[in-house]
């Protein structure tokens, strides 16, 4: 559910008093932890695809935060923007270092909502079947960053100045990153169907 | 830099998942052993110190620290002085250039202020008296000062929906319909809702701002009243009544 930024803005109010408390207390940390944990723990198993891996990232991510807490300052932004930072950090880490297989989850519902995106709107549903099977194609052609901007924005769905800051880029360059990958996104999956369409 | 990238489609039931995973005491347990790491790490390296400063100051005293005979008594200096004479003396079959040296003389010292403080004769009653009330006074001054010290810690958590701001969100937006022609000219309309949430949680009192776009009746009225539950605001853990000011945007579809 997108929140409008006045209640984006309340509800980043009311964490900062959650904050405070826990800074003074870890125990009070518990409201925080039980709001955030499925969020980071699907975000890095749809990064890694395995269970226990996920769940020890998850439990390192709130970990830091936790020893890091005192020097948490608020800026306006979810106390999440924060939460997926380091776990985008601790996930980045670790490909890094296991040089393992970085996964995706193209969840149906969500790549459609990408799709719109990519195309235009006039479009035929069969063609929109067609661009949807290659979608998967246009993907493995991003680089590793671009490929985290997709999915911080339409598969986390979160807003541009949490993805800035996720990524520690400016809200503007985040914005521009967005619409260059998706216009190279569309290139590809046009210059794929020409390709097909020749081979036929 | 392109990833070695496997792309999936099915992504299994992770609400669950990360319940079985969730696990608040674990993390505090971590938490603990973590700082104890760190206080271990941190106590090793002061005990480093504090044997190294030990060593220090035993081979000082061994080596380079000799007692001053003006802080020595008089008495003891004497004694010291003889016993030197008596050590020359003994050695002086072996050493005779010892002999010839003359004892040093021990001078009567002026008295220092600490002496001259023990030297001085006994204060008289009426100074004693004077000094007794001064002493009395400076204890009944800390008497009363002491039990003062307490701090009063004032602490207010205001009040807030039991289940979350979202499902409350969820609740409103499923229960409170705009006429689609208010947002014909604008993408968004802001308002505010206040109310008032007692000390057991209950909502009454709701107000409606001025321009508030949806008819305001009864049923609109109950749709506040009835929300899901909220925690009373809390005053130094005492639960208390507060109002709530709640904003609420329509936005457009699309």
């Amino acid at each position: 559910m997108n929140l409008s930024e006045k209640e984006y803005r309340y509800l980043g109010a009311r964490e900062e008093k959650e904050v405070e408390r826990a800074k003074r207390d870890s125990k009070d940390f518990r409201p925080l932890y039980e709001r955030y944990y499925g969020k980071i723990f699907g975000f890095l198993y749809k990064r890694v695809a395995d269970e226990d891996l996920a769940a020890d990232l998850a439990s390192q991510t709130f970990l830091n935060a936790l020893l890091n807490l005192k020097k948490y300052e608020f800026r306006g932004l979810s106390f999440s923007a924060w939460l997926y930072r380091i776990a985008f950090n601790l996930s980045t880490d670790y490909f890094r270092q296991s040089k393992k297989e970085r996964v995706f989850y193209m969840e149906p519902e969500r790549s459609s909502e990408l799709l719109t995106e990519v195309i235009e709107e006039s479009e035929e549903a069969e063609v929109l079947l067609m661009r949807e099977l290659k979608l998967p194609s246009a993907f493995e052609a991003l680089s590793a960053k671009e490929l985290s901007l997709v999915e911080l924005r339409y598969f986390e769905e979160l807003p541009y100045t949490e993805i800035a800051y996720v990524m520690n880029m400016s809200e503007g360059n985040a914005r521009t990153k967005m619409h260059r990958i998706l216009k190279k996104m569309k290139m590809l999956i046009e210059s794929n169907e020409t390709q097909s369409e020749n081979t036929l | 830099m392109k990833p070695n990238l496997k792309i999936l489609y099915k992504t299994p039931d992770l609400d669950e998942m990360a319940k079985k995973h969730q696990d608040f005491d674990g993390l505090m347990d971590s938490l603990a052993t973590t700082k104890a790491g760190k206080r271990n790490r941190l106590q090793r390296f002061g005990s480093f110190v504090l044997v190294i400063a030990v060593t220090a100051f035993l081979s000082w005293l061994y080596w380079g620290y000799e007692p001053a005979g003006a802080e020595l008594p008089v008495e003891t200096r004497e004694l010291s002085a003889s016993a030197k004479s008596e050590e020359q003396s003994l050695a002086a079959d072996t050493v005779v250039e010892k002999t010839e040296k003359p004892v040093t003389e021990v001078k009567p010292e002026p008295v220092s202020p600490a002496n001259q403080q023990a030297d001085q004769p006994l204060p008289d009653t009426k100074t004693e008296q004077a000094s007794n009330t001064s002493q009395k006074s400076e204890t009944d001054s800390n008497d009363l000062a002491l039990p003062e010290v307490k701090e009063s810690k004032y602490e207010f958590v205001s009040a807030e929906p039991a289940q979350g701001l979202e499902n409350l969100y969820e609740y409103l937006y499923g229960r409170i319909h705009l006429p689609d022609s208010l947002l014909d000219q604008q993408s968004s309309l802001f308002f505010e809702v206040s109310f008032t949430v007692s000390a057991v949680g209950s909502v009454n009192n709701v107000g409606f701002s001025k321009d508030f776009p949806v008819k305001i009746d009864s049923a609109l009225t109950q749709v506040f009243e009835q929300m899901p539950t909220w925690q009373a605001a809390r005053e130094n853990e005492q639960p208390v009544s507060s109002e709530v000011k709640l904003p609420i945007t329509f936005q457009k579809k699309n």
